[in-house]
C-alpha cells in the first residue's frame, strides 16, 4: 500500500524540480463544446509546456455557477448570462464566442436510418409529449416512404442545466405554437414529459445508443461519434434540412455572422440552412487580477480563436465565420 | 477455559483467583465492547440527525405534499417523489416475487436431500457469490445482456396484449422490466441463504416423524417443512425487500430515470435511491434539501422493513428451537 504513495510523492517532487513552473487554467461548464475543448487542450498543452489547461464538462448552468463563484478561470455556456446576473457579480463579464454548433435530433429506430424528416410542428409536439408513437400521422405525413413502427417514443433529455437544452427549447418555442400552448418555456432546464434523464451530451447520446425507439437532442459531434442518425428538420422556409457542415454554415452565415459588440446573440431559429444552431461562449472576468494566470488564459483563448478554429470543422462544430471571429478577438482584447 | 487449564498444569494448582492483569484485560475488553456497541448506535443516530437536519427546511417547506407529487423540477423549484416512491415499491415488490419463488425453491432443493451434501455446498457457495458481484457490474450486464434479451419478448407482449396495463407501452431500452430482473437476481442470495438456514434449523426428527406418518416427500416438504420454516422464510423475504428498496447503482443505470408513474413494465421509471445517486452531484441548494427529504423517506422505509425482518426472524428462531 505504501510503496505507490511514496513513488507518487517522489514523482511529484521530481517533476516539480525538473519542469518549469506551470500555470493552471481551469475551465468548466457546457458539455456542448466539450469534444472541441478537449481536442484543443490535447493540442495546446503539449505545445505550451508552461501552461496546463483543463476543462470539466459539467453543463452550462454549473459552468455559470462555478464561474460566478470564482472557482474557475473561464466558464462554458450556450445560454448567455443575463444583465441582472452580471450586475449581481460586481465585475464585468466577457462573453467570448469560441465556436458555433448544431443541435441535432438524434434517434435510434431499428429499420429507420438517415432520412427521418420532422416537421416543425411534429418535433414540437413530440417533445411536448403529445405525439407518443412513431407511426403517428404527424410524423408519417412527412415520411411517406418510411415504414415507421407502432412503438412508444422514448424521449431522452438532459437532467442537468444545459445550454444544449436552451438552444433546443428556444428553437421549439419558435418552431410551433404547440410547444408554448402545452405550457413549456425555453430554458436550461425543461421538464419534458415522461423523458429519460441523462447527464450531459455524453449521457444523452450514450442513452440513445442503447435505447431503441428513442429520440433526443445532442450537439452534432456527439451523435456523429456514436453513429446515431440525425433527423432532417424543417426550417422556416419549409425545407427539410439535414445537419451537415454546409447546412450549418449556411444557417450561420444567414442569421448570425454579425455578432453584437458584447458577443451575446441567440440564434433561435435560423431561416436558411439547418435551423437549430447556436454559439457557445467562454465566460471570462476581465476585472480579475492581472498576472500569469490571466496571461495564460488569454493565450489559450487567442490560440483557440486562431489556430484552434480549423479543428472545429473537422470535429463537427462550425468554426466562427471571419466577422464573428474578429468580433471574438475584439472582445477578448478587453482581458489584459 | 483451555488456556487457564494449561496455566494450572504448569503452576501445579487447580484454581486460583484471576490475576490483576486478567482482571484489567477483562475490564478493558468489556469497556471496548460496550463502547463499540454504543458507537454503532450513536453512528446510526448521528446519520439520522444529520440527514434529518439537512432535510428539515425542505420538510417544512414541502410538507407531506412532497410525497404525493410526481414532479422533479429544479428549474421551477417544484419537487415531489410520488413517481420515485411508486417506482421503488413497484420494482421491489415484483423483484421480491421473482426472487421469493426462486430463492425458496433453491432453499428446498439444497436442504431437502435432493443433492449429495458436497454438491449442495458447491451450489450454495455459487449462489452466495451472486451477492459478491458489484452493483455496477449488474448494471452493465443489465444494459448489454438483459435489455437486448428481453426486448423482443416485451414488444411481442405489447403487440399482443397491449390492452393490459403492465404491457401498455413498447420497450425500447432501460425501464422497469430489466430493472426488476436484475434486482431479483441481486436479492436472490439474501432470500436463498436465509431460507436455507430456516429450513436447516428444523430438527431432523420433524421430517422423520412426517415420513413416519406415511407422507410422501412432496407432502413432507409442502405440508410440514415449509410451514415449520415459514417464519424464517418470511424474514428472508422481508430482508430481501429491504435490500431491493435500497439498491442503487444497478438501478440508476437500467431503470431509465424518468419521472413518471406508469403501470407499464416496459416504460422507464425511477427509484428513490437512483434519484439520489444520479441527481445529487449537480444539485443546487434547494434541490439538495429536497433530495435530503427523499433520503429520509428512503431511510425510514428501509429501516422499518429491516427491523420488521429482524423481529420476525428472532421471533421465529425462538419458536423453532423450542
Amino acid at each position: 500500500m505504501r510503496t505507490p504513495l511514496v513513488l507518487a510523492a517522489l514523482a511529484l517532487a521530481l517533476s516539480a524540480v525538473a519542469a518549469p513552473a506551470q500555470v493552471m487554467v481551469q475551465g468548466a461548464g457546457a458539455t456542448f463544446p466539450a469534444n472541441l475543448y478537449r481536442a484543443w487542450i490535447d493540442r495546446f498543452n503539449p505545445d505550451h509546456p508552461d501552461i496546463v489547461v483543463s476543462y470539466d464538462s459539467v453543463g452550462s448552468s454549473e459552468g455559470i455557477r462555478r464561474f460566478s463563484a470564482g472557482l474557475v478561470d473561464f466558464g462554458g455556456t450556450e445560454q448567455p448570462m443575463t444583465d441582472e446576473a452580471i450586475a449581481a457579480l460586481g465585475h464585468r463579464v466577457l462573453h467570448v464566442p469560441t465556436t458555433a454548433g448544431m443541435v441535432v435530433v438524434a434517434y435510434n429506430v431499428p429499420g429507420v436510418s438517415g432520412a427521418l424528416r420532422l416537421s416543425r410542428e411534429a418535433l414540437a409536439r413530440i417533445f411536448a409529449g403529445e405525439i407518443t408513437a412513431w407511426n403517428d400521422p404527424a410524423i408519417q405525413a412527412a415520411n411517406p416512404d418510411l415504414a415507421l413502427p407502432d412503438r412508444t417514443i422514448a424521449l431522452v433529455t438532459r437532467r442537468d442545466g444545459s445550454g444544449t437544452t436552451y438552444i433546443f427549447s428556444t428553437f421549439l418555442n419558435s418552431a410551433s405554437p404547440a410547444w408554448s400552448t402545452a405550457g413549456f418555456r425555453p430554458g436550461t432546464l425543461v421538464d419534458f414529459p415522461r423523458a429519460m434523464l441523462a447527464p450531459g451530451n455524453e449521457g444523452v447520446s450514450a442513452r440513445l445508443a442503447i435505447t431503441e425507439y428513442a429520440i433526443g437532442y445532442v450537439e452534432y459531434s456527439f451523435a456523429r461519434a456514436l453513429g446515431l442518425p440525425a433527423a432532417l428538420i424543417e426550417n422556416r422556409e419549409g425545407d427539410f434540412v439535414a445537419p451537415t457542415e454546409a447546412t450549418g454554415r449556411a444557417a450561420l452565415a444567414g442569421a448570425a455572422s454579425l455578432l453584437p459588440e458584447d458577443g451575446r446573440l441567440i440564434v433561435a431559429d435560423a431561416p436558411t440552412g439547418y435551423p437549430i444552431i447556436g454559439y457557445t461562449w467562454a465566460l471570462v472576468n476581465p476585472d480579475r487580477e492581472a498576472g500569469e494566470g490571466t496571461a495564460a488564459l488569454r493565450r489559450f483563448l487567442e490560440w483557440s480563436l486562431t489556430e484552434g478554429q480549423p479543428m472545429a470543422d473537422t470535429l463537427g462544430y462550425l468554426s466562427l465565420p471571419e466577422p464573428a471571429a474578429e468580433r471574438a478577438r475584439d472582445i477578448l482584447a478587453a482581458l489584459d | 477455559m483451555r488456556s487457564s487449564d494449561k496455566g494450572a498444569d504448569k503452576a501445579g494448582v487447580i484454581t486460583r483467583p484471576p490475576s490483576a492483569g486478567e482482571l484489567l484485560a477483562n475490564r478493558v475488553f468489556r469497556g471496548a465492547a460496550y463502547g463499540v456497541g454504543a458507537a454503532t448506535l450513536l453512528l446510526l443516530a448521528f446519520i439520522i440527525v444529520v440527514i434529518g437536519g439537512e432535510a428539515l427546511p425542505a420538510m417544512v417547506r414541502e410538507g407531506f405534499g412532497f410525497l404525493g407529487r410526481a414532479v422533479w423540477s429544479p428549474g421551477r423549484g417544484e419537487f415531489g417523489i410520488a413517481a420515485e416512491i411508486w417506482g421503488t415499491l413497484y420494482s421491489s415488490i415484483l423483484a421480491l416475487i421473482i426472487a421469493g419463488v426462486f430463492g425458496v425453491a433453491i432453499a428446498i432443493f439444497l436442504t431437502q436431500d435432493f443433492l449429495p451434501g458436497k454438491v449442495a455446498v458447491v451450489f450454495r457457495t455459487i449462489i452466495e457469490m451472486l451477492a459478491a458481484i458489484p452493483s455496477v457490474v449488474y448494471g452493465l450486464w443489465g444494459i448489454f445482456v438483459v435489455i437486448p434479451a428481453i426486448r423482443p419478448t416485451a414488444n411481442w407482449l405489447h403487440d399482443s396484449f397491449g390492452w393490459f396495463p403492465p404491457f401498455s407501452t413498447s420497450m425500447g431500452g432501460p425501464g422497469l422490466a430489466p430493472a426488476v430482473i436484475v434486482l431479483a437476481i441481486m436479492v436472490l442470495p439474501t432470500v436463498a441463504a436465509i431460507s436455507q438456514d430456516a429450513l436447516r434449523l428444523i430438527p431432523y426428527k420433524v421430517k422423520e416423524a412426517a415420513y413416519g406418518m406415511g407422507t410422501t416427500r412432496w407432502e413432507a416438504i409442502v405440508k410440514v417443512m415449509l410451514p415449520t420454516a415459514s417464519g424464517g422464510i418470511f424474514a428472508s423475504l422481508v430482508l430481501g425487500f429491504g435490500r431491493a428498496l435500497g439498491e442503487t447503482m444497478a438501478l440508476a443505470m437500467i431503470i431509465g430515470n424518468a419521472n413518471q408513474i406508469s403501470w407499464s413494465l416496459f416504460a422507464p421509471a425511477n427509484t428513490l435511491a437512483a434519484l439520489l445517486a444520479s441527481t445529487f452531484p449537480e444539485a443546487g441548494d434547494i434541490e439538495r434539501g429536497a433530495l435530503m427529504y427523499a433520503a429520509v423517506v428512503l431511510l425510514a422505509l428501509t429501516l422499518v422493513v429491516n427491523m420488521l425482518g429482524v423481529l420476525v426472524m428472532q421471533f421465529t428462531s425462538r419458536q423453532t428451537v423450542n
